[in-house]
């Protein structure tokens, strides 16, 4: 069946691995909030004590991911990411509630467009809320009360930034340019201890996965399978790489593209 | 204030090889992967040191063997040895090996024997031994240490920057091998960590190579803790969708 693997027998049964008060009273900024990863990793740090504020375009849907956080104090800061400026005026409006100790941007989407159609329109669609929303974090979390010293951001990237495909210009360009800024700002807010780094994402099965399987070609699928040897992932991939770079755990990670990909780019 | 993130039991039940456990960054996993309740086969090349390090970890049914993982062969007789004795593994971290510093035109066959030696050799013969049927559980997972030194050159360290970058190359292969039993593997692309072997290259470099040292390293040298909590969490329940990376762990010395 497509879009899975046979389920090799695990020899244990998995457990949970991040305690629940490992982010305790951590106040974090989450975008794309509104569903997929944004919100995956949102419902999965409000589980481990942090203090969320949700920020996400759609207002009804981001709402809902506040539903299912776990604990209070919660709080929405919906509005699109539409380029650097605006983001960083969100991103400091929220802070105004306290810094922030951690930022996970996973504003964006995911669009196959062949080159040939690909106009000044597309490019801004697929940089705005990833690239731009990205340098406009990185604007406001250079000041100390917006992201506190010691703090961390995540960037969500993806293979595409450095595998490429057919109909993945705009998106491979978009995704490179978080990689670059990652190191960059890593850089420049070491100083501080702040660590920024990168998810480095596959295939992952969240809605917008399965608009994409929906409107592809069967051998599109299959072939992007087969890329992967561990099978598409879950979001909850996502939740724990973002807990761990949330957390205290990586205190000495900074500039890192941490691939989380079921061993796509090992080959 | 930091602020401890693993579960107390994340590694309850599970058997796990750790090569290089006497002293500096195999010592510290030691130690973090039994306070988080890993049952261990330690591994090292001095029977004192590794007896003491077993002696002041946390938990029971530790072991140590003295192994000299310098061939290929002979660390993959051993560890199949080991798992005979214990049983089969559900994780490993692999971080014997040795630095040396020598500028190409002084280094001989000794010296690559010497830093291939249990840095490469060693570490092709684990993986071999822990890839026969029954010495390592489905699901399992091996992490080997690298370092940044494996993408970025520097005067006098060509033999140990090569060693590096060849694990890195079979951790890439080794994942997709053994994708099917969805046992992943890894390596930690660590920069300076402050262990003996750190001190050992600080003292015999001069003051400008100092200052560019630690320049490389915009957030300070790690502490091996930091690189136990990496090891930690590929062996743990929170990575079974990471396989083939080459993890930087490095306070941005890979990045600059």
């Amino acid at each position: 069946m497509l879009g899975s693997r046979a389920a090799v027998e695990r020899t244990h049964s998995p457990r949970p691995v991040f305690r629940d008060d490992c982010l305790d009273g951590r106040r974090m900024f989450v975008t794309g909030a509104s569903s997929g990863i944004g919100r995956a990793v949102a419902v999965a740090l409000s589980r481990r004590g942090a203090r969320l504020v949700l920020n996400g375009r759609d207002e009804a849907r981001l709402a809902e991911t506040q539903g299912l956080l776990a604990g209070d104090g919660h709080a929405l800061a919906p509005g699109a990411l539409t380029d650097a400026d605006a983001t960083a005026v969100i991103v400091k409006d929220a802070a105004k509630g306290g810094a922030f100790d951690g930022i996970f941007h996973a504003a964006g989407f995911f669009q196959v467009l062949p080159a040939k159609i690909t106009k000044q329109a597309q490019l801004d669609g697929t940089f705005n809320a990833s690239v731009f929303g990205a340098y406009g974090i990185a604007r406001a979390a250079s000041a100390k009360a917006v992201l506190a010293n010691g703090g961390s951001i995540v960037f969500m990237s993806s293979i595409a930034g450095e595998h490429g495909s057919a109909g993945l210009t705009a998106y491979a360009g978009a995704k490179a340019a978080v990689l670059g800024l990652t190191r960059a700002l890593a850089m420049e807010l070491a100083p501080r201890l702040v660590r920024v780094n990168a998810i480095m994402a596959s295939t992952i099965e969240t809605e917008m996965h399965e608009r994409t399987m929906e409107n592809a070609q069967m051998d599109y699928v299959a072939m992007n399978l087969a890329r992967h040897p561990l099978g598409f992932g879950k979001p909850q991939a996502i939740d724990d790489a973002a807990t761990f770079l949330l957390s205290d755990a990586s205190a000495w990670m900074t500039g890192a593209t941490v691939a989380v990909d079921g061993g796509y780019s090992a080959g | 204030m930091s602020q401890a993130a693993f579960a107390p039991d994340t590694l309850a039940g599970r058997h796990v090889l750790v090569t290089g456990a006497s002293s500096g960054i195999g010592q510290a996993a030691a130690e973090h992967l039994a306070a988080h309740g890993a049952r261990l086969s330690l591994v090292a090349r001095n029977p004192e040191r590794l007896e003491a390090v077993r002696a002041s970890l946390p938990g029971e049914g530790h072991s140590v063997h003295q192994v000299d993982l310098e061939g290929a062969d002979s660390a993959a007789d051993a560890i199949a040895g080991i798992v005979k004795e214990r049983g089969a593994f559900d994780g490993a971290f692999y971080s014997a090996g040795a630095t040396l510093v020598l500028p190409i035109r002084l280094l001989k066959d000794k010296h690559l024997d010497e830093v291939f030696g249990a840095g490469v050799y060693g570490a092709f013969g684990t993986v071999r031994a822990l890839s026969k049927k029954g010495a390592m559980n489905d699901g399992g997972s091996i992490v080997v240490m690298s370092s940044a030194a494996a993408l970025r050159g520097r005067p006098a360290l060509a033999a140990y920057c090569a060693a590096k970058a060849a694990v890195d190359a079979m951790v890439r292969c080794a994942a997709l091998e053994l994708a099917p039993r969805k046992i992943r593997v890894n390596s930690l692309r660590a920069a300076a960590v402050e262990t003996p072997l750190h001190h050992e290259y600080m003292a015999s470099i001069g003051p400008e190579a100092t200052r560019d040292y630690d320049e490389r390293h915009p957030l300070g040298y790690g502490r091996p803790v930091d690189v136990a909590q990496a090891v930690l969490f590929l062996l743990s329940d929170a990575s079974p969708w990471i396989s083939g990376t080459n993890w930087a762990i490095d306070g941005a010395a890979a990045a600059k």
